[in-house]
């Protein structure tokens, strides 16, 4: 192993212990007490939360399934004019800040079902559309549906085809699908807090609560082991499944033309799934230009004030500072984890732990680790920065080890033969290869950071809080134009993320035509 | 019987069988000859019930199937890709049809392993089917289909991409059980020593078609 390999996962390597593992150990060794265990888990109010977590989250995932399993099954198994729009639509609830979908459905639904279980469901189900189609839609499509046709010409009807061949071969893929759809849903915070009204919390937005709200910190912290050890358990169930899953796609993909009797279906479900989609979205810009019931500018207009600006800049600075530091982290970790067998393996487990620890557990974590003496960084503007950094580091490695393989060695070798040492052929043949790749992850650490929304609740500083922080403190306040003024704010967000992830998906596609020459 | 007049098959607007007629007689094996995209393959989805038919009529037994849904038609069909089932055994593979039917999975182990040694499989039924050479793959496309018991069964070049050996030894292993059985047959290869071995009558695709 080289010396450069060996900095790059030296500061991956730290940088993981310093703002990873160390805050959680903190947080769970400074706080935890065996008194506090017995305290928080005998209360009638932890076991509510569990509660009301776990069903909410069960009601969620079953409404995602029916409002996403006609469209997917269109896109999954035909070939028709606007499936790759149509697949793009569903996957914008994803993408768009957690709090921007709840801010969008008080936009669309009526007042009386503002603050109810319904709204919640709702948006966890808008938000997790993408979750099935993309998962359960890609396994579908790699089914070869000339299978059906031995399977109809064996006797076997339509349904029984159904039952008997499609169901048992994606099975797997939408077990993994409901077991993310569900755990978005256990974890959810700014849906429920903005959404849900008082009484009904999530362990995520009670953790929050008790830690923030009421300074009991002991609690937060076990609470917030309970919930880590669910996240762990359901992400390990989760990747057993998957192994077993990977053995049985070997059939060629073949998607089949539309035949006539399902186009009028098709249509409708087509038109209801963009509907789904662009109502709440459209009602938030709606909102944005009314105050009361007056068409007017005026919250717009406010934009320039001192508050609002100050949370634009707020966000965009943050986001600056998350995409260098996490490109920076994820670049060095994923050198290590190309390059180095075994350092490299060890690595690439050690990069998905942040996504193992919510990010109001992380923010917890942050809080009462780096509270004294010379690192008393609480109220410092880019400390929010680290934090989003760490939830975007695994994403950006995702992004960056496999364009990285794809880079055939032959060039590195080609210009060690020409003379280059190692750091000449990591600038001059890799990161030149590898730039939109970069551009993507620096998208992409932009598109976290500006949506962010758990850790960034506990760490914004009064004053300076990032965009979803203030949405959320403005849907809190009552009065027509401090609400039009958070929709003005979710409009931009919703903006400022699309032309993001727009770069991103434009540089992932320039990657992959570079791997491909 | 197998009885087609005048078939016509439309696809994305274009005609890609027109006028197609033919007769198979109960217990006959009949092989049919053409170039690559005349359009056999197409007959036998169509007389399957997996494409639609616009014009014509196939009528088999007496019954006329044109109309019926493609599970209803009870004709066999065995693909020139095999399409097993990834996710059930071989011994499963072969019985689906009865499966569909309701049989019970005592009676439906024993008819795939009474299909099996019809086959040269026998002691195949636990199988996986990724385990399966190219030759043992055809064998048992072919067993499932059979153990439907079709009134009639479709070949489409069932013997393709087999090495030299193992295509005459399948093929005269097919020609016996055939036999054997007085199994009705619809054969469609582009080779022609194929459907000579295979079958006691040989038609031209493009005599099919009455101008």
């Amino acid at each position: 192993m080289s010396r450069t390999v060996r900095v790059a996962a030296s500061a991956a390597a730290l940088w993981l212990a310093v703002f990873v593992v160390v805050p959680v150990v903190v947080l769970l060794a400074g706080n935890l007490k065996a008194s506090d265990f017995s305290r928080v888990l005998t209360s009638d109010v932890t076991w509510k939360v569990v509660w009301f977590s776990t069903w909410q989250s069960i009601l969620s995932t079953g409404a995602t399934f029916v409002l996403a399993m006609p469209v997917t099954w269109l896109i999954g198994r035909y070939h028709f004019l606007g499936r790759r729009a149509l697949r793009a639509v569903t996957t914008i609830g994803f993408l768009l800040p957690s709090v921007v979908v709840a801010a969008a459905f008080l936009a669309v639904l009526p007042r009386s079902l503002h603050y109810s279980v319904f709204a919640v469901v709702l948006a966890h189900a808008y938000f997790n559309l993408a979750v099935v189609v993309r998962v359960v839609g890609a396994r579908l499509e790699s089914l070869d549906s000339r299978l059906d046709e031995a399977a109809v010409s064996l006797g076997a009807s339509p349904a029984r085809t159904a039952a008997t061949i499609t169901w048992p071969l994606i099975r797997g893929a939408a077990a993994s699908a409901a077991a993310v759809t569900f755990l978005f849903c256990f974890t959810s915070y700014a849906v429920v807090r903005v959404l849900g009204g008082p009484g009904r919390n999530t362990i995520e937005s009670d953790i929050a609560l008790r830690a923030f709200g009421i300074g009991d910190v002991s609690a937060a912290s076990v609470l917030a082991l309970l919930q880590t050890v669910v996240i762990v358990c359901v992400v390990s169930l989760l990747r057993r499944a998957a192994g077993r899953e990977a053995t049985l796609l070997r059939t060629a993909a073949r998607l089949t033309p539309m035949p006539p009797r399902v186009r009028w279906v098709a249509l409708l479900v087509s038109l209801v799934t963009v509907a789904f989609v662009a109502t709440p979205l459209l009602a938030v810009f709606w909102r944005s230009i009314h105050v009361g019931d007056a068409v007017t500018l005026e919250a717009w207009s406010t934009v320039v004030e001192e508050s609002l600006l100050g949370s634009i800049m707020s966000s965009l600075r943050t986001a600056v500072v998350t995409a260098l530091l996490g490109v920076a982290l994820a670049g060095a970790a994923s050198l290590a984890i190309v390059r180095s067998a075994t350092l490299g393996r060890t690595l690439d487990t050690f990069t998905v732990l942040p996504l193992a620890i919510s990010p109001v557990t992380l923010g917890l974590g942050f809080v009462v680790t780096f509270d004294q003496s010379w690192y008393d960084w609480r109220g410092m503007w880019w400390f929010v920065a680290i934090a989003h950094a760490v939830v975007a580091f695994p994403l950006i490695v995702r992004v960056l080890v496999p364009a990285w393989r794809a880079i055939p060695p032959r060039l590195s070798e080609a210009a060690t033969a020409l003379g280059a040492g190692e750091v000449r052929r990591l600038v001059d043949i890799d990161l030149r290869l590898l730039r939109r790749a970069f551009v993507a992850g620096l998208g992409l650490a932009v598109a976290v950071s500006l949506g962010e929304f758990g850790a960034a609740s506990l760490l914004s500083r009064q004053g300076a809080e990032t965009m979803p922080v203030a949405i959320a403190r403005l849907l809190e306040r009552t009065g027509d134009l401090v609400r039009a003024q958070a929709f003005v704010l979710s409009s931009l967000l919703v903006v400022l993320c699309a032309a993001t992830l727009l770069v991103v998906e434009i540089s992932l596609g320039r990657q992959r035509d570079v791997a491909h020459h | 019987m197998l009885h087609i007049t005048e078939l016509r098959v439309v696809r994305s607007g274009t005609r890609v069988l027109d006028g197609v007629s033919l007769t198979v007689a109960a217990g006959e094996r009949v092989s049919l000859h053409g170039p690559s995209g005349c359009g056999k393959s197409t007959l036998l989805h169509a007389i399957a019930g997996l494409i639609e038919v616009e014009r014509g009529a196939i009528v088999v037994n007496g019954r006329d199937i044109t109309r019926e849904p493609a599970h209803l038609r009870g004709i066999g069909l065995v693909f020139q890709d095999d399409r097993l089932f990834p996710h059930f055994d071989v011994g499963d593979n072969v019985s689906y049809s009865l499966r569909v039917r309701g049989v019970d999975k005592k009676q439906r182990h024993a008819v795939a392993a009474a299909w099996l040694e019809r086959v040269g499989l026998a002691g195949f039924a636990q199988r996986q089917i990724d385990s399966l050479s190219g030759g043992e793959s055809k064998r048992v496309a072919l067993a499932r289909a059979l153990a439907a018991e079709p009134s009639i069964v479709l070949l489409d070049e069932p013997l393709s991409g087999l090495d030299d050996a193992l295509h005459a030894t399948l093929l005269a292993d097919l020609r016996d059980l055939f036999v054997a059985m007085g199994t009705t047959v619809l054969h469609v290869t582009h080779d022609r020593a194929e459907g000579a071995v295979l079958c006691d009558r040989a038609v031209e695709f493009a005599r099919l078609v009455q101008q």
